[in-house]
C-alpha cells in the first residue's frame, strides 16, 4: 500500500498494532508501535510474570509482521539474556497446529514450561488455544502466551474457557476504569448492542478521526499537505488517556498489560505512568538502531542517524 | 519409545484429518470420474451445521442434552452436505458427465455461491432453507407405490414442495427468533466449542493424549468402515460398483443408473459434511473453511490412486506421518549428534510452511514414477 499512497502523495490513517520499521510522509500510525507493545511485553513476561527467567518459543502466521516482530523481540531478549528456544511460523490459511505443539513441548518441557509469543493472525488463533489446551499447553501446566493480536473481541470469539490465564498486551483496554473509557464503551454499546466489546483498533480509529477534526480546524482547510502539518503536535483526550501526534507521524500511546480473564475481557496489571513516545525505527534490532525519523525538520526526514 | 509413540499419534491425527476429508471426495472422484471443487465448500456446510447445531442445542428446551450435540451434529452435517451434494448433482454434474474440465470449472463456480450464500444469508434461513430442500426432495418417496399409481404423481410432487417451502420458511423464522445470533447475516468467522467432556486430555498407557484428536480418529474410522461395508456388503453397494465398472452394461441390466449417480453423489457429499464437524472442533468455521482443505485432499486422492479407498487411507497417513516428521524435527531428536550441514537442512525445514513444500515435492517426485498413484486402477475406467 505504502508505494501508492506515496506515489498519488494521498493520505493514509493506519490503527492497528504494527512492526514498524517504516516511517511514511503519507501515512499516520495511530496503533503501537513495537515499542509500544511487543517491547514492554516481553519485558513484563522475561521479568514480572509467573514464567520469569524463563526460556521464550515465538509462534506466528507468516507474513511481515511475526516475522519482522520476532526479530526485534529476539535482539531485546539477547540484552535481557533471554533466551528464545523455537520460532515457527503458521502458514496463513493453514490450522494444523501438531507439529507446532510438539516443537513447544520440546522446547520448553525441560524448563517446566515457559513463555509463548503469539503473533498469530486472526482465525488461526482459534484452532492454535483450542489445540494447545487440548494438548496441555496451559498456564497451569506452566506455558503462558503473551499475545499481540488477541483484543476483547477475539476473546468472546475465541471463548475465555480457551485464554483465561494467558496475557495481552495494549494501550486501550476496555476495563480501564476513567471517565473517558467508560463513556467510550457505554456509547459503543449503545449504537451496537449491549453484548459487544470494544478494543485497541476501534479506539485508534476513534481517535483518528478527532486528532483529524482538529488538525483541519487548526489547519483551516481540508487540504492534504496543510493537514498533514497541523497534525503533529495535536493532543487528545483518548479514552486510553491523553494521546499526542509526534514528528515521526506515531502516536505517542499509553502502554498496558493484562491478564484475560474467565469472564472475558483484560484485567489490568500493569500500566506505564504517562505516554510511551513511539519509535518508527526500533532501538533493538541492528539494522534501525540508532536511526529516528522526524518530519517537521526537512534535514531530518524519514531516516537519519540520532 | 515415548518419542515414537508421539510422533505415531500425530501423524495419524494429521493423517485423520486429512481421510476423512479426502474420503467423500475419492468417492466422487474415484467412482464416478467427477472433479468435484466444490468438495471444501461441502465441508464447511457441514462445519456451520455443527455451529447451528450446538447453538440449538443452547435453548432451554434442549440444554440437558447439550452434551450429545457433537453426535447429533454428524448426522446433520451428513444430511445437509448430502442434500447440497444431491441437489448440486441433479442440477449441474448430471449435464456434464465426461466432460472433466466443464465439471471443474461448474464446481469451481458453485464453491464459489456456496462461500457468498454463508457470507450474505442469515444462517437461520439458511437452515430453512435446506430443510424445504430435504422435505421437498424426500417426501415423494414415503408415498406408498400403489398410491404413485393412482393420483398423478406430479400433482403430488407439486404439493410436496409447496409445502418443503412453508416448512421452510416457519423453520427460518422460528430459528430466526429464538437464536439471535442465527438472524443476521454475518461474513465473519464462528466458532464451535467442544462440550466439556471432549476437552482436555486422556491417559492411555502412561502418555496424554487430546480428547478431540482421538474423537476425530474415531469419527474417521467409523466412517472408513461404514463406508467399506456400505460399498462391499449392501446391495445398493454392489450396484454402485457394478456402474463404476460397466456403465452400459449395469444400465441393460436393470439398474437405474441415475439413482446411483445420485446416491454415490449424496454420500460423496455427506461424508464431506462429516468431515466439516471434525474441522470444526480444530479451528474456526467460515466462508475459507474449504479452501484451506481441498488441495490436501486432491493431493490425498491423487496419491493414494484414484478409485482406490485403501490408497486414499495409505496416502493420507503417509502424508499426516510424514508432515509430523518433517515439520517437527523428529530426525533431529532420534539422532541429536548428526553432522552439521545435515541438522542445518533438517531444521531448515523443520517448520509448517516448510514441511508442506518438502511434502509436496516428494509426492511429485513419486508421482514421476507411479503416475497413477500408490494403488493405480486395473482395467480401464469407462466414460459415461
Amino acid at each position: 500500500m505504502l508505494p501508492v499512497y506515496e506515489s498519488k502523495d494521498a493520505f493514509l490513517y493506519y490503527p492497528i498494532q504494527y512492526e514498524a520499521q517504516e516511517c511514511s510522509n503519507n501515512i499516520f500510525y495511530t496503533g503501537a508501535s513495537p515499542n509500544q507493545q511487543s517491547e514492554p511485553a516481553t519485558d513484563f513476561m522475561y521479568k514480572r510474570s509467573p514464567a520469569a527467567g524463563k526460556p521464550f518459543f515465538l509462534v506466528g502466521s507468516d507474513y511481515v509482521f511475526p516475522r519482522t516482530s520476532n526479530t526485534i523481540t529476539k535482539e531485546q531478549l539477547k540484552s535481557l539474556g533471554g533466551k528464545v528456544v523455537g520460532e515457527d511460523y503458521l502458514p496463513l490459511g493453514n490450522t494444523e497446529v501438531a507439529p507446532i505443539i510438539s516443537k513447544i513441548k520440546k522446547a520448553l518441557a525441560p524448563s517446566g514450561g515457559g513463555v509463548i509469543i503469539n503473533t498469530l493472525n486472526g482465525d488461526q488463533n482459534v484452532a492454535f488455544f483450542k489445540q494447545i489446551q487440548d494438548a496441555g499447553i496451559t498456564p497451569s501446566n506452566g506455558y503462558y502466551v503473551m499475545n499481540y493480536s488477541i483484543a476483547e473481541e477475539e476473546i468472546s470469539t475465541i471463548g475465555p474457557e480457551f485464554l483465561e490465564g494467558h496475557y495481552g498486551a495494549w494501550n486501550y483496554m476496555m476495563s480501564i476504569d476513567t471517565p473517558e473509557s467508560k463513556k467510550f464503551a457505554a456509547d459503543f454499546k449503545a449504537l451496537y448492542g449491549s453484548d459487544r466489546v470494544v478494543a485497541d483498533p476501534q479506539e485508534s480509529a476513534y481517535n483518528m478521526v478527532y486528532l483529524w477534526k482538529q488538525a483541519v480546524e487548526d489547519a483551516g482547510t481540508f487540504e492534504n499537505s496543510a493537514v498533514r502539518e497541523a497534525l503533529v503536535g495535536q493532543t487528545f483526550d483518548a479514552p486510553q488517556g491523553p494521546v499526542e501526534v509526534m514528528p515521526n507521524h506515531h502516536l505517542a500511546q499509553t502502554v498496558r498489560i493484562g491478564l484475560i480473564k474467565p469472564e472475558g475481557g483484560f484485567e489490568i496489571l500493569e500500566e506505564t505512568d504517562g505516554v510511551v513516545y513511539p519509535q518508527a525505527w526500533n532501538q533493538f534490532e541492528p539494522s534501525s538502531k540508532g536511526y529516528a525519523c522526524d518530519w517537521t525538520d526537512p534535514s531530518k526526514g524519514e531516516r537519519y542517524k540520532l | 519409545m515415548e518419542l515414537l509413540l508421539d510422533s505415531l499419534f500425530n501423524g495419524v491425527a494429521i493423517g485423520s484429518v486429512l481421510l476423512v476429508a479426502a474420503l467423500g471426495l475419492a468417492i466422487v472422484f474415484g467412482l464416478m470420474g467427477v472433479i468435484n471443487l466444490a468438495h471444501g465448500e461441502l465441508m464447511m456446510l457441514g462445519a456451520y451445521t455443527t455451529y447451528v447445531t450446538q447453538l440449538i442445542f443452547k435453548l432451554p428446551l434442549l440444554k440437558p442434552y447439550y452434551n450429545a450435540y457433537v453426535i447429533v451434529s454428524i448426522f446433520f452435517a451428513f444430511i445437509v452436505s448430502g442434500v447440497v451434494g444431491i441437489l448440486l448433482e441433479k442440477t449441474v454434474i448430471r449435464k456434464l458427465y465426461g466432460s472433466p474440465l466443464e465439471t471443474l470449472l461448474a464446481t469451481w463456480g458453485v464453491s464459489l455461491i456456496l462461500q457468498q450464500f454463508v457470507r450474505s444469508v442469515p444462517l437461520a434461513y439458511g437452515t430453512g432453507l435446506i430443510i424445504s430442500l430435504i422435505i421437498g426432495l424426500f417426501l415423494p418417496s414415503l408415498f406408498s407405490s400403489k398410491l404413485k399409481d393412482s393420483i398423478n404423481f406430479k400433482y403430488v410432487k407439486f404439493s410436496s414442495w409447496i409445502f418443503a417451502a412453508l416448512a421452510g420458511v416457519l423453520s427460518g423464522n422460528l430459528i430466526s427468533s429464538s437464536v439471535s445470533k442465527l438472524s443476521r447475516a454475518s461474513a465473519r468467522n464462528v466458532d464451535v466449542t467442544a462440550p466439556a467432556w471432549m476437552r482436555g486430555q486422556v491417559e492411555i498407557l502412561g502418555t496424554a493424549f487430546p480428547k478431540t484428536r482421538l474423537m476425530i480418529i474415531i469419527i474417521t474410522l467409523i466412517s472408513v468402515i461404514a463406508i467399506t461395508l456400505f460399498l462391499n456388503q449392501s446391495a445398493w453397494g454392489m450396484r454402485i460398483r457394478a456402474v463404476t465398472q460397466n456403465r452400459e452394461m449395469s444400465d441393460c441390466l436393470g439398474i437405474s443408473t441415475e439413482k446411483v449417480d445420485i446416491l454415490t453423489f449424496g454420500i460423496g457429499s455427506g461424508l464431506a459434511g462429516v468431515a466439516g464437524v471434525a474441522v470444526s472442533l480444530l479451528g474456526s468455521v467460515g466462508p475459507n473453511v474449504g479452501g484451506n482443505y481441498i488441495v490436501g485432499c486432491f493431493m490425498v486422492v491423487v496419491l493414494g490412486g484414484v478409485g482406490n479407498l485403501l490408497g486414499t487411507i495409505f496416502a493420507s497417513f503417509g502424508i499426516g506421518i510424514m508432515t509430523d516428521l518433517i515439520g517437527a524435527g523428529r530426525l533431529l531428536s532420534i539422532w541429536p549428534d548428526m553432522p552439521l550441514p545435515l541438522s542445518n537442512t533438517i531444521n531448515f525445514f523443520a517448520t509448517t510452511s516448510m514441511a508442506r513444500v518438502m511434502i509436496f515435492a516428494l509426492i511429485v517426485i513419486f508421482l514421476q514414477f507411479k503416475p497413477t498413484g500408490l494403488f493405480p486402477q486395473k482395467g480401464r475406467m469407462v466414460e459415461s
